[in-house]
């Protein structure tokens, strides 16, 4: 995956939960949706984070060969 | 509440870090370092990530996403003091997961460990038991009922004991090097989990530590009572550290072993359930 996308779906779903927490502490939200979008956010976050961290960003160095 | 989740999240790989330790030392061993599963997590999420061949693309993703999800979501039920059958539920939930992560895979040896997780779905007959002793002492389902239950009554440690007994040995089956871990077994490699590696196991490490979290706060909740934070973190670590204990001095059991001792467990629970709806009415 390309790292720049895994990194912005990563943050969205980091965003749309942090962003349903502060509308449902509003009043704006009811909790449970709130809840719930964080329950199916969270893993998203989570793996794409990891995607973004384990993506390879272009040039790599020349691989070890052996001797 | 992202920050809860990892605050979680950290813990839970802490205590699976400490249960290796303790487990090390018990058996005369240094063992690792008790950040070592945290350290893990991190490896696994920058080690190389690809899908193989033969696997169901989908489910094998799809599980680790929905690892992490039903976990998250069995800790917002307890904190919010929802009902305890959704616990039951995500604990179910869990088993497929276990099933479809080992199924999807296409390694022979993470189909052993799938079908070795149906064999060892033994281990919920006591969660039910558990739920009727304690809908039988509380009158409800609630976590919240039950919570204030005991800060009336006194902790149902002590007045539903067999049922705690019943929870201990549910967390047990649920913990990696324990007597009932034959879906992680050596002789399958590491079972179901084989194949996954990369950031699907760094995605599946931070799901297993949210069910570690879960799994020990639901036991001193619905056991003990609410307590504050610290204490509560600390009353954890006790409830695990004589887990480690037990899967210290424990070998493993065979898969057909683990049913009977399950089994034979939720037998004498049943007739404990029968002799408490008798005296109690």
């Amino acid at each position: 995956m390309n790292k720049q996308t895994a990194l912005i779906i990563g943050l969205m779903a980091g965003g749309i939960s942090v962003a349903a927490w502060l509308l449902a502490a509003g009043g704006y939200l009811l909790v449970w949706i709130a809840e719930l979008l964080t329950i199916i956010t969270f893993p998203v976050f989570v793996i794409f984070i990891a995607l973004w961290w384990n993506a390879k960003s272009g040039d790599e160095d020349i691989p070890f060969i052996g001797y | 509440m992202i920050p809860y989740l990892l605050f979680a999240t950290f813990i839970g790989l802490l205590f699976h870090g400490i249960h290796r330790k303790v487990i090390a030392r018990i058996q005369g061993r240094p063992g690792p370092p008790i950040w070592q599963e945290i350290l893990h997590t991190l490896k696994f999420s920058f080690k190389e990530t690809w899908i193989p061949k033969t696997a169901s693309q989908t489910l094998f993703v799809a599980v680790v996403f929905v690892a992490i999800g039903i976990w998250s979501g069995a800790l917002y039920v307890l904190l919010s003091g929802g009902s305890l059958l959704l616990l039951f539920g995500v604990y179910l939930l869990h088993k497929i997961v276990e099933h479809g992560m080992g199924l999807s895979s296409g390694s022979p040896y993470g189909k052993f460990g799938a079908i070795r997780s149906v064999i060892s779905a033994a281990s919920e007959l006591p969660l039910f038991v558990t739920v009727i002793a304690i809908y039988l002492f509380t009158r409800s389902l609630s976590i919240a009922d039950i919570v204030a239950y005991q800060e009336m009554y006194g902790p149902l440690l002590i007045v539903a004991f067999p049922a705690a007994v019943a929870m201990y040995l549910i967390i047990l089956s649920k913990m990696h090097y324990g007597p009932f871990s034959i879906i992680e077994a050596k002789e399958i490699v590491s079972g179901n989990m084989t194949e996954h590696f990369g950031v699907w196991r760094a995605g599946l490490e931070v799901g297993y530590a949210l069910k570690t979290y879960v799994l020990l706060y639901a036991f001193v909740l619905l056991f003990i009572g609410q307590l504050p934070l610290a204490l509560m973190l600390l009353v954890m670590l006790l409830v695990l550290i004589s887990l480690s204990f037990v899967c210290a001095i424990t070998p493993m059991l065979s898969p057909y072993d683990t049913v009977t001792v399950q089994s034979l467990v939720t037998g004498a629970l049943v007739i404990y359930i029968v002799i408490l709806v008798v005296v109690m009415g």
